[in-house]
């Protein structure tokens, strides 16, 4: 990914972004901070002209966004919420620091539902993010600025973040790739908490092998989160071999399951069939696929949304006007007033909703009969999916159960945008590991046909093999690819 | 409980929303779990751990002050507790 020519190449990136960033564009960014990625560029391409080019990290002049729940020292960070308008955190999240280490450049923070909750990005308190590959439609979220940013060609890739599924259905909707690590697998010190036993920081980027580059750096344990793993980091770039290098059956002897529930009832028709084509190509290079039921994965959804709500319930009690942040007595100059009023006026009404969801679920009387169940239910998934992984090396299903819908069309209505989790939730409860990559389109003779992707999904720390796989594919499946047309005049990158 | 205050507009608007992802919930109950034990955490052998609570100074004080909404020298103000 190391760039020759940095302070060019973040010149066009950031034209780019700045034109999608007017009312009319794609609008993928809350902040760009122009000044200080042009001055890093700059800086780059002085220590390559100086012969100091061997210094440089592994991700030099690559123009990154960052999802707007990552802190990034110096620069605001709002969450997406009107809550943190003015907030400036004073340290960078662990997988930041990683990357500026690397020495990548920070183009801006990206839009996201405020606190990370909603599938669209129109619950972002700053403005609606619009799907680079048809403007009427949404990016998918709750990582839609980081998917639209990669989509439109604004940055080579971005960091996102994924409860329930936020960054592969955003991945799915621009036709980008995504990788939800495994839990434990990147730290999440510095992502502002929505439900810590399911939060993952991954990467989006046009390509696999850069997706790969970017979990390399970000990967690791870190003493400041003590859920993040002493796993041995392999080389995930390692083995990617281009196209030309590939033997006719590179996917020989490699078990795929296909999981029969994510293949029906619910998921749209232009999605099973790219989904099917995918599993065809698959098998042309030599994988064996299988059908397999994952016990329990239907009941995920309602699961996910009790543990998730009751765990926000929790991380978002420290918005209280008091320390950071929004802070609001109204008339009433008490503390039960500051606390009410704060929260009352900050947080927007998703994020309201799923705290008062969430505190009802764990509130006496009602906590066995809704939380503990649901976390009964959660190992009842996790069995499901081990079992399933005991057949198999590798599971398969669609990332998302629709096309990128049209702006306005579930934001009012949750419980229906919280089914449409049901392809994503149930990985996240057990913790493992996918890779989301385009498939191909939903219907490829309309006008704006919109991209699919495939999630391979794998044991946990398995990410190597799920991210060969897709490599495998992505370098066969000429027809699983393209870039929107709102962003051609930018080149391809 | 959760310390947010609601209009009325927002009770008008969300009580038919809330009640329909509550009963959504319920589906949950007709799951046979006895004998399941409940997961708190994603799988992984070693997670889940505990580091021992020992506390260290922040070195960057000024700017956690900084953030601070409302405040009077080097103290967090709050409105009167007593």
């Amino acid at each position: 990914m190391f760039q020759r020519r940095p302070l060019q190449l973040a010149t066009r990136l950031l034209n780019a972004a700045q034109r999608h960033t007017r009312s009319a564009g794609v609008q993928s960014f809350i902040t760009v901070d122009d000044d200080q990625v042009r001055r890093s560029a700059a800086d780059i391409d002085e220590r390559i002209r100086a012969g100091d080019g061997s210094s440089l990290g592994p991700l030099a002049g690559v123009v990154m966004g960052i999802k707007d729940t990552l802190c990034t020292q110096g620069l605001r960070t709002t969450a997406g919420s009107r809550m943190l308008e003015n907030y400036t955190p004073p340290y960078d999240a662990t997988s930041v620091g990683r990357l500026r280490k690397a020495d990548m450049l920070l183009a801006g923070k990206c839009n996201c539902d405020a606190f990370a909750m909603g599938s669209t990005t129109e619950a972002s308190d700053y403005h609606v993010t619009r799907n680079p590959w048809d403007q009427n439609r949404v990016p998918g979220g709750s990582s839609g600025g980081s998917a639209a940013a990669v989509a439109a060609g604004q940055c080579i890739a971005t960091l996102g973040s994924d409860t329930g599924g936020s960054i592969r259905q955003p991945a799915s909707f621009c036709g980008v790739v995504g990788i939800k690590p495994t839990y434990g697998r990147v730290s999440r010190y510095g992502l502002i908490a929505y439900a810590s036993s399911l939060d993952c920081v991954g990467p989006l980027a046009r390509c696999v092998e850069d997706a790969a580059a970017v979990l390399n750096v970000i990967s690791g344990h870190d003493k400041a989160d003590a859920t993040s793993s002493t796993q041995d980091i392999p080389d995930f770039t390692q083995g990617l071999e281009p196209r030309e290098s590939l033997q006719s059956r590179p996917l020989q002897g490699v078990r795929i399951g296909v999981v029969q529930q994510m293949m029906g009832e619910g998921v749209a028709e232009g999605v099973t069939a790219a989904v099917d084509r995918a599993c065809r190509h698959l098998e042309s290079l030599g994988a064996e696929l299988l059908e397999v039921v994952v016990p329990s994965l239907e009941l995920g959804t309602p699961a996910y949304y009790v543990l998730a709500t009751s765990e926000a319930s929790s991380n978002l009690a420290r918005y209280d006007g008091i320390r950071y942040g929004l802070s609001s007595a109204g008339e009433k100059q008490e503390l039960k007033a500051l606390y009410r009023n704060t929260r009352g006026t900050g947080l927007n009404a998703e994020v309201k909703r799923r705290i008062l969801m969430g505190t009802h679920a764990l509130s006496a009387g009602f906590i066995d009969a809704y939380y503990k169940r649901a976390q009964q239910v959660r190992t009842l998934i996790r069995q499901g999916f081990h079992d399933a992984l005991q057949q198999v090396d590798v599971l398969i299903g669609p990332a998302a159960p629709t096309p990128a819908f049209e702006l306005g069309t579930v934001i009012n209505d949750p419980l229906t945008m919280y089914k449409n989790d049901v392809l994503t939730v149930g990985l996240n409860l057990a913790g493992l590991p996918a890779v989301a990559v385009p498939c191909g389109f939903d219907d490829k003779t309309a006008s704006n046909p919109l991209p699919v992707c495939v999630q391979i999904m794998g044991r946990a720390f398995d990410e190597a093999r799920l991210i060969k796989v897709a490599h495998v594919f992505e370098q066969t499946a000429d027809f699983a690819f393209g870039i929107p047309d709102s962003c051609s005049q930018n080149g391809r990158i | 409980m959760a310390e947010i205050s609601v209009t009325d507009q927002e009770v008008e608007d969300w009580q038919h929303q809330i009640e329909d992802i509550v009963g959504w919930f319920d589906q949950l109950q007709a799951v046979d779990v006895s004998g399941v034990e409940p997961a708190a955490i994603a799988d992984g052998k070693e997670q889940g751990s505990l580091r021992p609570d020992v506390p260290r100074a922040y070195e960057n004080r000024d700017a956690i002050m900084e953030s601070v909404p409302n405040k009077e020298r080097s103290y967090v103000k709050v409105p009167k507790i007593m």
